[in-house]
């Protein structure tokens, strides 16, 4: 049970003047329970790569499968939900409930079952269930977006795909929303989440691909990924990677500010370290 | 330039957003309001160029009471705000006359229009965008070209809510150099964002929670003395370090701000 990306090349406007290619010979797996992030900066190719795991875009070259079935298939769509950047956008119902219910509703789902898949997916984000009958728009702009994402988990696909799901989310609700996708990925489901706050998506991912103009350029764990050195890296590594510079005998695949903390008080002789 | 004074906000269904708010924004200034989700920071600064009117209480700009109607244009003209979306700003088919649609509509004559149009794309960076249209530009750069249309009505105060928080860090970094570049230029700024790294260098943060002002101090004050998650908000992660370290005994000669801080006080104890 995987996604499978083998040498997929994708070209805009393939044949015109204006013809660019987005994505070359990418080839990568995302296999069941995985967490992985995508990362890269922008037009390096994240979201075009992301909307072949569902077949909305189909590749110039290469192919992508999702259990072993060709992605643009229709069957894919209940397996693979995609989360798209603005999800605000995505809301249309009158009601929480209705908005989040559409998805699982269009694929059969009824009741009783499919008031509890909402209920489900509101609980499992932390948003209360007395936010059903009241309308989405006029809820607070990270809320609208825990909203929008429960509408995708309320289907249960077998991945979860979400672009950019953390930017404009304060912090109670990044970490519900990161506490709900390790839970998803520990029962089995596949988290894809493209972004570039990475800061906060390398203690919780599995994996990590990097993306730069159209092609994979790293593949590996988030303490490869630092020792990588890539261009966006967290603020912690900077300081890691300056210590080095200087002479500090620190870890180069420190992540995070725990590991940043136990390097530091080590080499500093701090006492603390032990404590805490 | 700015006076608030026991300021309460109903939503129309009822609902509370601000409660009691008391603000006094001096000319000059770089303040950043901070806050969770639904905190009241947006309804906050709505009603500082009269978008959102008072339920009780009052707010005045350059001595301009918000709820007399008369005051409204001189108001908003004194100050201008970019928004978290710029897509639903933009008028013009360039990006040049999107910056002029502004100017224009002040009735200024058109060599004055040319020259707040340069002036402000110089200031943003994005002469070179000139002729494109404004929707096929990248999100970083929307944000400057509806900030430049802000800057050509040559307002005294600019608010930028959350316009940051929609963009990678390399834009985000390119809108915080102009927003700085704007103050520096004599502009009183405010700057809405629930990114506390992009308050180290404000003269003033502003906290909110459920409607109220929770704190309003030197960032590094603020920093110290609040517990911010209790708020909902992430402190930098340079400044969570600093006092983890300090309590493990890090005797830094104080809490560091910014990685270049931390960095120097580091490099003092060895």
């Amino acid at each position: 049970m995987s996604i499978e990306v083998k040498d997929v090349t994708f070209r805009y406007a393939p044949g015109t003047p204006l013809e660019t290619t987005a994505l070359e010979g990418i080839s990568l797996s995302i296999n069941k329970g995985e967490f992985v992030l995508i990362s890269g900066a922008i037009g390096s190719g994240k979201s075009t790569l992301i909307r072949h795991l569902n077949g909305l875009l189909r590749p110039s070259s290469g192919q992508v499968t999702v259990d072993g079935i060709a992605a643009h298939g229709k069957k894919v769509k209940a397996k693979v939900g995609v989360l798209f950047q603005f999800p605000h956008q995505q809301l249309f119902g009158r009601t929480v409930f209705e908005d989040v219910a559409f998805g699982p509703g269009n694929f059969g789902l009824r009741n009783p079952e499919l008031e509890k898949h909402v209920h489900d997916a509101l609980e499992m984000l932390g948003l209360s269930q007395g936010i059903c009958p009241i309308s989405p728009f006029s809820l607070s702009g990270g809320q609208k977006r825990l909203v929008a994402i429960a509408g995708v988990l309320a289907s249960r696909p077998d991945y979860i795909v979400l672009d950019e799901p953390l930017s404009g989310l304060d912090v109670g609700h990044k970490k519900s929303l990161l506490s709900a996708l390790q839970l998803l990925s520990s029962k089995g489901t596949s988290v894809v989440v493209v972004s570039h706050q990475v800061s906060d998506l390398l203690s919780v991912a599995q994996r990590v691909f990097l993306l730069d103009r159209g092609s994979l350029v790293f593949s590996g764990t988030p303490a490869e990924y630092v020792r990588h050195s890539p261009p966006s890296m967290p603020e912690i590594n900077f300081l890691m990677k300056e210590l080095r510079s200087r002479g500090f005998d620190v870890r180069d695949d420190a992540f995070g500010i725990d590991d940043a903390f136990s390097e530091i008080t080590r080499v500093l002789g701090l006492k603390g370290a032990v404590e805490e | 330039m700015i006076d608030i004074r026991k300021l309460r906000y109903n939503y129309p269904d009822g609902t509370l957003a601000l409660d009691s708010v008391d603000l006094h924004i001096g000319r000059g200034e770089f303040l950043v309001i901070a806050g969770r989700n639904g905190s009241g920071k947006s309804s906050l600064v709505r009603h500082m160029n009269a978008l959102l009117l008072p339920s009780e209480g009052f707010v005045s700009v350059n001595g301009l009471c918000t709820s007399q109607k008369k005051h409204h244009p001189d108001i908003r003209r004194a100050v201008g705000m970019v928004f978290q979306e710029p897509d639903s700003q933009f008028i013009g088919m360039t990006v040049e006359e999107d910056i002029a649609f502004g100017p224009e509509n002040l009735g200024l004559p058109s060599s004055r229009i040319r020259e707040l149009v340069d002036m402000s794309m110089t200031t943003l960076g994005i002469s070179g965008l000139r002729y494109l249209s404004p929707r096929s530009l990248s999100g970083g750069q929307k944000q400057k070209v509806a900030t430049a249309g802000v800057l050509a009505m040559e307002p005294e105060c600019v608010i930028f809510d959350e316009v940051t928080s929609m963009l990678d860090p390399l834009s985000r970094q390119e809108v915080l150099g102009a927003i700085r570049r704007i103050h520096a230029g004599g502009t009183t700024v405010i700057h809405v964002t629930h990114r506390l790294e992009e308050a180290v260098d404000a003269d003033r943060l502003v906290i909110m929670d459920s409607g109220r002002i929770v704190a309003d101090d030197l960032p590094r004050n603020v920093f110290m003395e609040h517990d911010l998650e209790g708020y909902g908000i992430e402190m930098p992660v340079m400044v969570t370090l600093s006092k983890m370290l300090a309590r493990a005994g890090f005797s830094g000669r104080r809490l560091a701000l910014t990685k270049e801080e931390l960095l120097e006080d580091i490099c003092q104890l060895r």
